[in-house]
């Protein structure tokens, strides 16, 4: 037991443990197929070895000096960011969603394009996000200029106005709302049958400037396609009945008629992706961080110009 | 604007290389006034350095710290900068610019081979927790540069005899040397830790995640740790002198091929900032 003990607080295993960690955080980066357990089952004795070591050198201390704080400080928060850490793995879930300009959804995972946690059955915070306008302007070159949103939260009775932008998340309760690469056009169509109607925005990626996508209610394969985010219009194949082919460029207004009914253009939107993360270990990571840097400055702050600045 | 950003960059380069043969020259054949030319010559090269930043800057609109290429070519400015006040403060070592010289001519060698063509101002780059994550590469880069160079003072101090090679014996002592790396090495460390968090806080702001697995990313947390790995060492075992500075040289390859190399070969968020909301 006691060898056990001792060989838990010895500093050197703190270096084998460091060494070990290398090879795998360089897999990991390169396959992304380590399952975390694999990182949990590692932090487990990294922790315990930091905790004893800690411990066995605050028992030493006989005077507390800065520098003894700086010391204990940095060697703590790596404490604090490793739970960070286990939390954010835990906790984290990021859903996906493409929204055109004047449209809003629910944080509920049936209203986005993707949702992916690692624990748990999240069912969301029911509160609703409504995209008020989209901002996006151009240098001559083509590289965006500008790019933000106006979105407004709405949670139980109360609203609120906020700018979401490239570099500017915003921070509503748990979650964090955050502006995604991607954007492009969104055609909007109505779909007409003797069954009924249905209509919606079929998104198409500006870097991909195309998208296929299944007509509902015909339940044809087509394919949406623009050429520069400033058309007024888009060009359209459907896969028809019997290998039929409708090739079209639509303004809005127009009309194609199918076989089964008809595919009317009402409007062309412009939309953007937008990521919705809950994680609740970020705070606690970002206080390690913080008393890690404090801890280490004041520690080897002696080095510079301490009695030790000539080594 | 760009044939004349071009013009200077390889004038700089013709001056870094003739200053890192005169530094080598005047250092071997003991003679003093052709290692002061090649000392002078680092002045000319900075200039150089700095006009080409500064010309790239007024014509792109933005500072050096978008593209690959203005990354590294800042990386470079820095790292010139870092070694000139480290060597104009501490007495005895501008004779370590007979190894900084060679390893900054490298360095800006690998300039040219990344696409010069320039970017525009996009919205992800408008933010402080970006310009502070470079900025603190660079001087991450800088004091390992330095850190670098001393410990090839140790080693060359404990393996070649001084008594028949004379211009060892100009060389700092390698005490002295090994604890001057350490300070770098202690500096660089902050630095890094700095770069490290603010590149997670931008990542944050930018796609909702503060650690994304990106390879740029984790070869830096390797650089850190084996950084990290030495102060450990140091403080805790005692470690210092020849077997210290052949870990630094083996810490300064790793830094090198996360820094330069990387990027180069690896789809990285780091290479494709042009790429990002283009």
């Amino acid at each position: 037991m006691l060898m056990i003990y001792s060989l838990l607080k010895s500093r050197k295993l703190t270096v084998v443990l460091f060494i070990a960690f290398l090879p795998l955080i360089i897999i990991e980066a390169e396959t992304r197929s380590l399952p975390g357990y694999i990182f949990i089952g590692f932090a487990v004795p990294l922790i315990v070895n930091l905790l004893l070591c800690l411990l066995d050198h605050l028992k030493r201390i006989e005077k507390w000096t800065v520098y003894r704080i700086g010391f204990v400080l940095f060697h703590a928060s790596f404490l604090v960011m490793i739970t960070g850490g286990i939390l954010t793995f835990f906790t984290y879930r990021i859903a996906y969603i493409e929204i055109a300009e004047g449209n809003g959804f629910t944080d509920q995972p049936q209203y986005y394009n993707g949702w992916r946690q690692k624990f748990g059955e999240h069912t969301g915070t029911g509160i609703k996000i409504f995209v008020k306008k989209i901002v996006l302007e151009f240098w001559d070159n083509g590289q965006v200029k500008d790019f933000y949103n106006e979105i407004i939260i709405l949670d139980d009775d109360k609203t609120t106005d906020a700018r979401l932008k490239v570099n500017g998340s915003i921070k509503y309760k748990s979650l964090l709302i955050n502006m995604a690469r991607f954007y492009g056009l969104a055609p909007y169509f109505t779909v007409n049958t003797r069954e009924g109607n249905k209509s919606g925005h079929v998104t198409i990626r500006s870097d991909e400037k195309s998208s296929e996508f299944i007509i509902p209610l015909l339940g044809h394969k087509a394919f949406a396609y623009f050429e520069d985010i400033n058309d007024t219009g888009i060009k359209i194949t459907i896969l028809g009945d019997r290998g039929k082919i409708f090739k079209k460029s639509m303004k809005v207004g127009d009309i194609i008629k199918l076989e089964k009914g008809t595919l009317e253009l009402k409007k062309i939107d412009i939309w953007n992706g937008l990521t919705v993360v809950r994680d609740s270990g970020k705070g606690i990571t970002y206080i390690g961080f913080i008393i890690f840097l404090v801890g280490l400055a004041i520690y080897y702050i002696r080095v510079f110009i301490g009695k030790e600045k000539n080594g | 604007m760009a044939e004349f950003e071009k013009t200077l960059l390889f004038a700089s380069i013709i001056i870094c290389a003739v200053s890192s043969v005169l530094h080598i020259v005047g250092w071997i054949f003991n003679k003093e006034s052709i290692f002061r030319s090649g000392r002078a010559l680092i002045w000319l090269f900075f200039v150089l350095n700095t006009a080409t930043i500064a010309v790239r800057w007024r014509y792109a609109g933005h500072g050096p710290y978008i593209t690959i290429y203005e990354v590294l070519m800042s990386h470079v400015w820095i790292a010139t900068l870092f070694f000139l006040i480290i060597s104009s403060k501490w007495k005895g070592l501008k004779v370590i610019g007979v190894f900084a010289m060679p390893i900054i001519f490298l360095s800006i060698g690998a300039v040219t081979m990344a696409p010069a063509e320039a970017s525009k101002l996009t919205p992800a780059y408008r933010s402080i927790w970006l310009i502070m994550h470079v900025l603190f590469a660079k001087l991450a880069y800088g004091s390992i540069l330095v850190a670098t160079a001393l410990s090839l003072t140790v080693i060359l101090r404990a393996y070649i005899n001084n008594e028949r090679h004379t211009y060892i014996g100009h060389l700092p002592e390698a005490e002295r040397a090994d604890i001057l790396s350490y300070k770098m090495i202690v500096a660089s460390l902050f630095f890094a830790s700095i770069m490290i968090i603010t590149g997670s806080i931008w990542a944050n702001q930018l796609w909702g995640k503060y650690w994304g697995w990106d390879p740029i990313e984790v070869w830096s947390l390797v650089t850190w740790i084996i950084y990290g790995l030495y102060l450990h060492l140091r403080i805790t075992f005692k470690f210092k002198g020849v077997k210290a500075a052949f870990y630094v040289m083996f810490a300064f390859i790793v830094s090198v091929f996360s820094f330069f190399i990387m990027p180069f070969f690896m789809t990285t968020v780091h290479n494709s900032f042009m790429k990002f909301i283009e």
